[in-house]
């Protein structure tokens, strides 16, 4: 039983992990239809520049994050701006931008690896173990929670109540139609590209205070976030979030049954599982 | 005398390396409403989304009120006072009535605007207030209809393109759009181009007929001759 | 020297794993990025047979090449029912639960130490143990992939294969046994792939996962991309090309990991350069007479239309299919409810109606790419409403679509000849087995729709690619491939919509001539010029339901349905 509340509390954690990286990826792809793989090694870039500010030079946390988050947005808006624009303007079918988001995956991976040197990288910072009856849990742990709480916060107000924000809801439910009430789509692109990528900056700098970074963990963050996108239904933020915490819930208590090294194995088959069964998502029946 | 608000010059477009329509010279005159019939795969489609940005002329160009606006992307077209109501319901389907409307203002930043206009659309679509808050993939082909053509006037357009309003709708409500379209002209000094495949209820409401074949235009002039059953037979 | 031989053997054995990798996402289209996790099973099939059971060659090379056709077929009924984006995210996830069990299978595997000592192959007396002597089995080793690849997409089945990557559900349309296809195709390539991973561990005779990761598999992808999608020669330039740039950097005084993901850095550039620059790659997709097999043997031998369009007895006026009382639900809204039809030998019905009256859904529900909520369908008599769209065909019913559906990316011939029937190709190993068989029923398919394309007066844009005939042209094509498929009951979507006056009373005759000569034939028409001139009979529908059925003239003299037609 102590097992279980332990696993429990371990999946929410993940889950609000597994969430932010959802909604990051999920608000690039409900909104362009670019499957952006190399939102995983952005991630990754992310991931390092922290590092560097916080845990080599030393700075404090926030100025590493907002470095992480500044050189992401702009690796972010490169990616659209510099490789998916000119294929979209081209009209080439939906998998081209995947198949050359996949070249960028490798290339942007391999430069971290290169500037930044391969290897773990960890940051020290200050933690707190606190106890939940029988369970424990690490400040970090909580900042992780709550700053998903928070990341949705914000994200709710500005989809709903900015001009912006409800640019990305069109875009999101009918892009053409989008254009044709006069959104200037390629500029609403950019914006969740930015967008987007600071999350993943964000999910970023929290895991590597809490595992440490490698320059292998962008593939794993991609997939997580997007099964979450999957499991959710495609286009709906909510059923980002619910996917994600889905999943972390999932791979947490599988441990319950299922030995450590079978872990990640878990969110590959939940994945190929649900696109066999449910294509369209949890929470489809939600929308049209 | 002021020249055509909207006009083209032997515009061509198409998809891929096919032209869908050819050599098409089209003039809106201000206040006027342009029918324009075709069976389908007479390009009516492609030559509105070529006028309004959707898609790139291959050739020709595209004048509104008088200075050449070709190829231009559709925000910068809606912003100066186009607005197109694209075939089989232009509207959100996830989401509510009132979003859709507060969406279809969308390139204008005045609230306070948006918020009269809205009233006025209200006033003349009265069951869009009446289900303001529902999800308007939920409507009935007619109510998604009157919704994508309130929507269109929430910028308050100069010329308004309406494709196929028709399509899908039982025959007492096609009378009721056609009839707002009418009423629009009057409310909101707008020029209107109906596209059209339905003859019966479009005709009343046109000032002036075009009427497309394979690309082409094979009649334009006075809706009058339209009106005989032969005639028609003869153009279809 | 041996430096040299070393690249060689690396070069022989990406050109196989690119060549089959092409075969899958340049030919059929399918982007299942989980080759390097077939290559990893070819290698660790070697490498467990060789050194827990100490078979020697050729039992370890067909061992993995079997397993790897086995697992792939296994996994491939499952993961090739979707499309796009998510196969590719699928099969990503394949390849890293393949790893996984790799890596995580201890006793087995090795975990992550990998196995070594996989001895040499040994030809009597001769021990393959230099880079030279491995050089020269890997080459032909490649050079007996790339002529299975080649035999494969020269054939009937790699027409086949094209012609559902251009348009799937047409390929369905013609009588293509679509998941067949997919599975064999993937089986196949995976079978290449094992090739590779087994020469990979006899050469290294150590295999561990890490050779394997998905790093590898987009590096396959670049070579195939850089080289050209649906070009055997280009994979294996493209291969070329990747291995022997990066060598390249072995002069510049770098370390040896950094040099390593400069390497990778380059295949990544490359990808997206290709793709953003040149999406055809170096050697572009061979198009026209090029990407023909068989050559038209000249003889022009004109055969009679009897025999082209030879129906088997029946009388006219026969009903050859029947639709009873068919209705369609999409979620709550009704499509069509209570549509009843029958399709009788020698006569052309028209389907007429207004926009939205569920003509089209109509149609889908005759040829099985619906399934009917309710009712019934017959064909002579025997209720097809459980088949599949390929099936009809064979049974013979066949239709074209109101937006044609062309296999563009093929040539006009080669868009009949994939419809003929016989091309389905079940038995693929006759492919290598009765060369000369194929070749020659190759032939016959050659002039039979040669035969056809004269029928409808496009013989002379034979050879053209699809997508550069005109709007008539295509209308044309749309006819002689449903014409094609040899089917008694014709079923045409539209096929003279946006034709003008002079085109029209070009295509009359040829659907009349159908008729004439037996065929059951069905159109959609919105033109009541065409519906006078043609038809037979006409059903008119509206909401879905059959409203009248009669004669043109008495449909058209009927104020309500002008009522309804012009609303």
């Amino acid at each position: 039983m102590d097992l279980v509340i332990q696993l429990l509390l371990n999946g929410i954690v993940n889950g609000s992990h597994y969430a932010l990286l959802g909604l990051g990826f999920g608000l690039i792809f409900a909104t362009t239809r670019i499957v952006h793989f190399a939102f995983g090694s952005i991630f990754t870039f992310g991931a390092y520049v922290a590092w560097f500010v916080s845990g080599y030079m030393g700075a404090p946390i926030f100025l590493g994050l907002a470095a992480g988050v500044v050189v992401a947005m702009g690796l972010g808006v490169a990616s659209y701006v510099g490789l998916y624009q000119p294929l979209e303007r081209r009209g080439v079918s939906p998998l081209i931008p995947l198949i050359a988001s996949l070249g960028l995956t490798i290339v942007l991976e391999n430069l971290v690896g290169i500037i930044f040197g391969t290897g773990a990288r960890t940051i020290d910072a200050e933690t707190s173990i606190h106890f939940l009856g029988p369970a424990f849990f690490t400040s970090i742990h909580v900042w992780q929670v709550v700053s998903f709480l928070l990341v949705c916060v914000l994200l709710y107000l500005f989809v709903n109540y900015t001009r912006y924000g409800k640019a990305i809801m069109a875009m999101t439910d009918d892009p053409e139609m989008a254009r044709v009430i006069g959104i200037d789509t390629a500029r609403v692109s950019i914006l969740v590209f930015a967008l987007g990528s600071a999350l993943s900056a964000i999910a970023a700098l929290l895991v590597t205070l809490k595992d440490g970074a490698s320059t292998h963990m962008g593939f794993t963050a991609v997939f997580m976030g997007f099964v979450a996108v999957i499991v959710g239904g495609v286009g709906s933020l909510r059923g980002a979030i619910a996917g994600g915490f889905l999943l972390g819930l999932v791979e947490s208590l599988g441990l319950w049954k299922i030995s450590t090294e079978w872990q990640s194995s878990i969110a590959f088959i939940v994945l190929f599982l649900m696109i066999l069964l449910r294509p369209h998502g949890l929470f489809s029946l939600a929308r049209r | 005398m002021t020249g055509p608000i909207l006009e083209t010059r032997g515009l061509s477009a198409g998809y891929g390396k096919k032209k869908a329509v050819q050599g098409i010279d089209l003039r809106l005159a201000h206040g006027e409403t342009l029918l324009v019939l075709g069976h389908n795969g007479a390009g009516k489609t492609t030559l509105m989304r070529a006028i309004f940005g959707l898609l790139k002329p291959m050739s020709g160009e595209v004048f509104y009120d008088g200075h050449a606006i070709t190829g231009r992307i559709p925000a910068r077209n809606v912003a100066e006072g186009i607005a197109f109501v694209p075939q089989g319901h232009g509207i959100f389907p996830s989401l509510t009535v009132r979003d859709n409307l507060e969406l279809g203002g969308f390139v204008d930043a005045d609230t306070a605007k948006k918020k009269k206009r809205i009233e006025e659309i209200y006033g003349m679509f009265p069951i869009l207030r009446d289900r303001a808050g529902q999800i308007a993939g939920t409507f009935s082909g007619g109510q998604k209809q009157m919704l994508a053509i309130g929507m269109a006037l929430m910028h308050g357009p100069r010329v308004l393109i309406l494709d196929e309003p028709s399509i899908g709708l039982a025959p007492n409500l096609v009378g009721r759009v056609m009839e707002s379209i009418a009423e629009i002209k009057a409310r909101f000094d707008a020029s209107v181009i109906v596209v059209e495949q339905n003859i019966k209820y479009s005709l009343p409401i046109a000032d002036r007929v075009m009427v497309l074949k394979t690309g082409g235009v094979i009649y334009e002039g006075d809706p009058a001759p339209l009106n005989d059953h032969a005639r028609l037979v003869e153009l279809f | 020297m041996d430096f040299l031989y070393h690249i060689g053997v690396l070069f022989c054995l990406y050109a196989i794993l690119a060549t089959s990798f092409n075969l899958l996402i340049g030919f059929a289209g399918l982007f299942a990025l989980s080759h390097a996790a077939l290559y990893a099973i070819g290698a660790y099939t070697t490498a467990i047979l060789t050194t827990k059971l100490g078979l020697a060659f050729p039992l370890p090379l067909l061992g993995s090449v079997l397993f790897a056709m086995l697992l792939s077929t296994i996994i491939a009924l499952p993961a090739l029912r979707v499309n796009g984006h998510y196969l590719v995210i699928v099969s990503l996830a394949l390849q890293i639960i393949v790893l996984q069990v790799i890596l995580n299978w201890k006793s087995l595997t090795g975990g992550t130490d990998g196995i070594g000592g996989i001895p040499p192959y040994h030809f009597g007396n001769l021990v393959i143990d230099t880079p030279f002597r491995f050089m020269m089995v890997a080459f032909i080793a490649l050079v007996l992939c790339y002529c299975i690849a080649r035999v494969l997409i020269r054939s009937p089945f790699g027409r086949a294969l094209r012609a559902m990557r251009d348009n799937e559900s047409a390929a369905q349309a013609v009588g293509l046994d679509i998941l067949f296809m997919k599975v064999a195709v993937f089986a196949i390539s995976a079978g290449l792939a094992a090739v590779a991973g087994s020469l990979f561990a006899q050469y290294f005779s150590y295999v561990s996962a890490e050779s394997f990761s998905i790093n590898e598999t987009i590096y396959i992808l670049a070579m195939v991309i850089l080289g050209g999608v649906g070009n055997l020669r280009g994979s294996v330039l493209g291969a070329a090309i990747l291995i022997i740039l990066p060598e390249l950097l072995k002069f510049l005084p770098l370390p040896v990991d950094i040099a390593d993901k400069i390497r990778l850095v380059l295949y990544g550039c490359v990808l997206m350069a290709v793709l953003v620059f040149a999406p055809q790659g170096l050697l572009p997709e061979p198009r026209g007479r090029k990407a023909m097999w068989v050559s038209p043997d000249g003889g022009d031998d004109r055969t009679d239309d009897e025999a082209l369009l030879s129906s088997e007895g029946g009388k006219r006026d026969e009903i050859v299919l029947e639709g009873r009382n068919l209705g369609k639900r999409f979620g709550g809204v009704v499509a069509v409810s209570d549509f009843s039809i029958s399709l009788k030998k020698g006569r052309i019905t028209g389907l007429l109606g207004p926009n939205g009256a569920g003509k089209t859904t109509a149609f889908n529900l005759l040829t099985g790419f619906l399934k009917p909520t309710s009712g019934q369908i017959l064909l002579h008599g025997k209720d097809i409403a459980r088949k599949k769209p390929h099936e009809l065909v064979d049974a013979g019913v066949a239709r074209s679509f109101q937006d044609l559906r062309l296999f563009t990316n093929m040539t006009v011939l080669e868009n009949v000849m994939v419809a003929l029937p016989g091309q389905k190709v079940r038995s693929i190993w006759r492919l290598f087995l009765t060369p000369m068989a194929v070749r020659r029923r190759e032939q016959e398919a050659m002039r039979k729709a040669m035969h056809i394309l004269r029928f409808v007066e496009l013989h002379d844009r034979a050879y053209e690619t699809a997508a550069d005939l005109s709007y008539a042209e295509e209308k044309l094509l749309v006819v002689a491939r449903l014409l094609a498929t040899g089917a008694e009951v014709l079923l045409f979507d539209e096929p003279m919509s946006g034709l003008d006056q002079t085109t029209l009373h070009d295509i009359f005759p040829v659907i009349r001539k159908l008729a004439e000569h037996g065929k059951a034939v069905c159109i959609i028409e919105h033109n009541l010029d065409v519906i006078k001139e043609l038809c037979d009979e006409v059903f008119f529908l509206d909401e879905g339901r059959t409203m009248a059925v009669g004669k043109p003239d008495e449909l058209m003299n009927n104020p309500e349905l002008a009522e309804r037609y012009f609303k």
